[in-house]
């Protein structure tokens, strides 16, 4: 049996925001520690790592492990059912087909079940290696959010250059070029308004742009967005959940065009 | 099952206009041409597949029956001297063994013997009755079913395996003529007459033109007898893609419908559903922003 509660479902419904556009389906594992989810959009070029601690939940309980084939529109459509104040509750038998979601208004007024049959998914997983990363940049979420929004208009493509300068991101295409620059500033009271820059040796990458606009999706779920980029190996975009854990993509670099 | 005749002739019927409408262009068995005196007439029986009425042709002098199959054919004419003639139909005739027709008349009373009489019995048309008598003098019913005499009184009961023995070399004939005249067996075979295939792509094995022999034979017999056939031949069963129908009852259908009618029958049986997702511009616009970018499993290893 497993059944985990979530004071604020608007968590869950802005986590889904996040992912439902790159992943039509994804299979949710649930054991002791908690959830997790991880898996390749459709095209293999990025890979969405989900990690809620089973700590973060109000309750959570899990006999047994469990893999939940979910489709994730589905879901959406049954979060949108719901306030973001709701309490919400999951839960499955073992070996069950279908995952039964309850919302409950806070004064208990309304309560409300949902019930939404799972799919037999077939996904690889992945094993990520653990990676000492040449630079991390920390910056708002919003601003990162932006600065992808906006590059997106210019090109496909955006290249991510970390200096000790700063980094900065460029993208040229049928208009123009357009080049934004960031320098660290650690001057502002709040750490995640800030942007710092942890850099061992100097990276530069290019991204295809819309997958990023894509992660920028998760900005609600976290003021701060963590960069982390090597060379040669994917860059990974990471937001911090409060308290619940984090969710993490993962976005190979384009190839160097020869010609 | 006669081979068809190749000379055509005309035949001015007068009587009989519920049968026959005007323009009709029939082609006639060699068989049959032969004797202009005939008493041939016109008689409705069941067609032992669809069990539905047909037209046949019986001859009682000549001991003989055929078939007539009609196709509308439309807007056609032929010249006849200095007249055009219009065609609205053309009839082939084809001789065909009575016995086929008593098949299913035997296979319902199977469960024990029965006086003939008592065996060919049409409960719904028993003007039927007496005509189905006369012609099972024409037959030799030893074929299909188990002779017993009982004082003088004389029983029938339908044997399967007597029809599957008699059957038999009628497909392996079938079959050799289809190899002798070379006709293509091909599945869904349309060639044309005016272009050579080249060889190769029209290597039909044995079993292809046994299977477009037994599609023939199987015309004449009901759905549970082709069953027990396709085992007795060794066929393995298969899901037909171009079985031809016996459907004369369709026969007012003009050409254009029945030829649509037939594309149905060869999709088939079952579509297999394939769950593609649906592409929206969206997903083709990814796809676009994800040319370009190293696969992101080229980079994590796979977990097992």
């Amino acid at each position: 049996m497993f059944e985990a509660r979530l004071l604020k479902s608007g968590q869950l419904k802005k986590i889904l925001e996040a992912i439902k556009e790159l992943l039509k389906e994804a299979t949710f594992d649930c054991s002791d520690s908690g959830i997790q989810l991880q898996a390749m959009d459709d095209a293999h070029v990025s890979l969405v790592s989900m990690c809620l601690k089973s700590t973060g939940f109000d309750k959570f309980r899990c006999d047994r492990n469990l893999s939940m084939g979910i489709n994730l529109e589905s879901m959406v459509k049954i979060m949108k059912c719901c306030s973001n104040d709701d309490i919400m509750t999951i839960k499955a038998q073992d070996n069950a087909d279908t995952l039964t979601i309850m919302f409950e208004t806070s004064n208990q007024e309304k309560m409300s079940d949902y019930e939404m049959k799972l799919m037999n998914l077939d996904q690889e997983h992945l094993g990520i290696p653990e990676t000492n990363y040449s630079c991390i940049i920390k910056m708002p979420s919003t601003e990162f959010a932006r600065i992808c929004r906006d590059l997106s208009q210019f090109g496909e493509s955006v290249i991510i250059a970390c200096t000790k300068d700063g980094v900065k991101f460029s993208t040229s295409g049928d208009i123009g070029s357009a080049n934004v620059k960031l320098s660290q500033n650690s001057s502002i009271d709040k750490e995640e308004e800030g942007v710092t820059i942890e850099m061992q040796q100097a990276v530069c990458l290019t991204f295809a742009c819309r997958y990023l606009n894509l992660f920028c999706k998760a900005a609600p779920l976290s003021p701060q967005v963590i960069l982390s980029m090597s060379g040669d190996v994917p860059l990974v975009v990471e937001y911090q959940i409060e308290e619940l854990g984090y969710i993490r993509y993962y976005l190979a670099p384009k190839i160097e065009e020869d010609d | 099952m006669a081979p068809r005749g190749r000379k055509p002739k005309i035949k001015n019927e007068q009587e009989n206009t519920e049968l026959f409408e005007k323009n009709r262009f029939i082609i006639l068995p060699d068989a049959l041409t032969k004797d202009e005196n005939a008493d041939r007439q016109l008689i409705k029986l069941r067609h032992p597949q669809t069990n539905e009425l047909a037209i046949f042709v019986y001859s009682e002098n000549d001991k003989t029956l055929a078939q007539m199959r009609s196709l509308p054919f439309s807007h056609r004419s032929f010249f006849k001297g200095n007249d055009v003639i219009p065609i609205d139909r053309i009839d082939f005739v084809t001789l065909v063994d009575p016995i086929f027709l008593f098949l299913p008349y035997f296979v319902k009373c199977s469960s024990m013997f029965c006086p003939l009489d008592q065996i060919l019995v049409d409960e719904s048309l028993p003007e039927l009755n007496n005509l189905l008598m006369k012609l099972s003098e024409l037959t030799n019913l030893k074929q299909i079913a188990t002779k017993k005499e009982v004082g003088d009184l004389i029983l029938w009961q339908y044997n399967e395996n007597k029809t599957l023995e008699w059957l038999t070399p009628k497909i392996e004939k079938v079959s050799k003529v289809l190899i002798t005249q070379q006709i293509n067996v091909n599945q869904n075979a349309a060639i044309s007459s005016s272009f050579k295939v080249c060889e190769t792509s029209l290597q039909a094995t044995d079993e292809q033109y046994k299977r477009y022999a037994y599609n023939i034979i199987s015309e004449y017999l009901h759905i549970d007898i082709q069953k027990s056939l396709l085992k007795h031949l060794g066929l393995p069963e298969i899901v037909e893609c171009n079985k031809r129908k016996a459907d004369e009852n369709k026969s007012d259908v003009n050409k254009k419908v029945k030829h649509k009618e037939v594309e149905y029958d060869e999709m088939p049986f079952q579509v297999i559903k394939n769950v593609t997702p649906k592409l929206t511009a969206k997903d083709k616009a990814l796809k676009k922003a994800a040319s370009g970018t190293k696969s992101i499993s080229s980079f994590f290893k796979k977990n097992v």
